[in-house]
């Protein structure tokens, strides 16, 4: 586990997750003057992600814990700038959103239908991309609510 | 008002503070998938309004400034004149990038995207190309209120034919990551996000009906790629 692997693994991602959550966030509309607060919570969830994959913890569990992470920056700055939480949180946790897996779902159920062939592997390799998605996009949303959820219980939303 | 990506939560706490600051005794509101129910107390006589609520793109802007005034209402900064004008002028020009840069970002990130699957240089090229077209399809068809369902199995139609070009010219070792990524843009996030969020605080209905819609979405889309795949006859994506 050299340094250059480490590099490899989660610092070089880290830089390259910035530009979707940034792209993502002007298509969101956000504000210009939010729009680096997006790139670096995007920055620090994706490093967290990816830290947690590096050490061979499971996708779902890696996800709760980067966008917890977004979360709780999301929370920190909405009390700082007085703006609504998904203003930050929901550019940033773009990058981990699991896109591959939910169009791969989708495809293998048509393909299954269209060429009638119900193959094991086809079937399993559908079933586990869509079981991959949703426990991937709860622990997203779960992980982006729970700050809020924990420290601000009889607070208002912003 | 405030349904261009807000979750129900933030919804109804900021008209909650807005009423409330602008001199109403309480207010509360009902919120369903398509109208909006409010209902304001003010020395003990009530006034009921329901508005219905069009679903008018995400953005992220109008959420901010309508939580951030009510915020200043709070305070004292501003009055109710004030506010009218300025919700007045959120509703009826609401400030967006230029579309040109919406559609260079998106693409710039999907090819970004197809850099973190492990694709490379050539692969994003044709992913970036792939998604600007698909990019400048959806806004068109966006400007000229296309229903979202169709205008999503349009877009990834256009962008997996332009996409799977790449694997027909072998452009690259592993052009089919380039299909894989080039659909990413249309993947909606925001609303399966404000699903789950809605779900956790307890506004299930508008949990349900986002979802649902989110799901309807990402069939569109499926729908669009398979229509590009029997087209090109690329197979077997992952």
């Amino acid at each position: 586990m050299g340094v250059v692997e480490i590099l490899h693994a989660i610092l070089l991602p880290m830089m390259v997750a910035i530009v979707p959550a940034v792209g993502f966030a002007i298509l969101f509309n956000v504000p210009t003057r939010f729009l680096k607060y997006c790139g670096l919570a995007a920055m620090i969830g994706f490093g967290v992600r990816n830290t947690g994959l590096f050490f061979d913890i499971s996708i779902e569990f890696a996800s709760l814990a980067g966008a917890t992470c977004v979360g709780a920056l999301a929370l920190y700055w909405s009390r700082r700038f007085l703006a609504p939480t998904q203003v930050f949180a929901v550019a940033a946790v773009i990058p981990m959103i699991p896109g591959k897996f939910a169009f791969g779902f989708m495809v293998a159920l048509i393909e299954m239908n269209l060429h009638n062939h119900y193959e094991p592997e086809l079937v399993t390799q559908a079933l586990s991309f869509g079981l991959k998605t949703v426990f991937i996009l709860i622990s997203l949303a779960f992980g982006i609510a729970a700050p809020r959820l924990l420290f601000y219980r009889s607070k208002p939303a912003v | 008002m405030l349904q261009h990506g807000a979750d129900s939560k933030l919804a109804e706490t900021t008209v909650h503070r807005l009423c409330t600051a602008l001199g109403a005794d309480w207010a509360d509101i009902a919120i369903t998938a398509n109208s909006l129910m409010l209902t304001t107390v003010s020395n003990k006589e009530f006034l009921t309004k329901v508005r219905r609520v069009v679903d008018r793109g995400i953005n992220l802007k109008v959420v901010c400034d309508v939580a951030g005034l009510a915020e200043m209402v709070e305070r004292g900064v501003a009055d109710e004149y004030e506010v009218e004008r300025r919700l007045r002028q959120l509703s009826d020009k609401p400030k967006k990038y230029n579309r040109w840069l919406v559609a260079g970002v998106v693409a710039l990130s999907c090819a970004c995207f197809c850099f973190l699957f492990g694709g490379g240089l050539q692969e994003c090229a044709v992913t970036l190309v792939a998604s600007l077209v698909g990019m400048t399809v959806r806004q068109q068809l966006g400007h000229q209120h296309v229903n979202p369902l169709i205008n999503f199995a349009v877009t990834a139609f256009v962008a997996t034919t332009i996409a799977s070009c790449g694997v027909l010219f072998n452009i690259g070792e592993q052009p089919r990551i380039a299909m894989a990524a080039t659909v990413l843009m249309l993947v909606p996030g925001l609303p399966s996000i404000n699903a789950v969020s809605d779900a956790v605080e307890g506004y299930m209905s508008m949990a349900v009906a986002r979802w649902a819609f989110a799901t309807l979405l990402v069939m569109a889309t499926g729908i669009g790629i398979m229509l590009a795949m029997m087209t090109t006859g690329v197979w077997s994506w992952v």
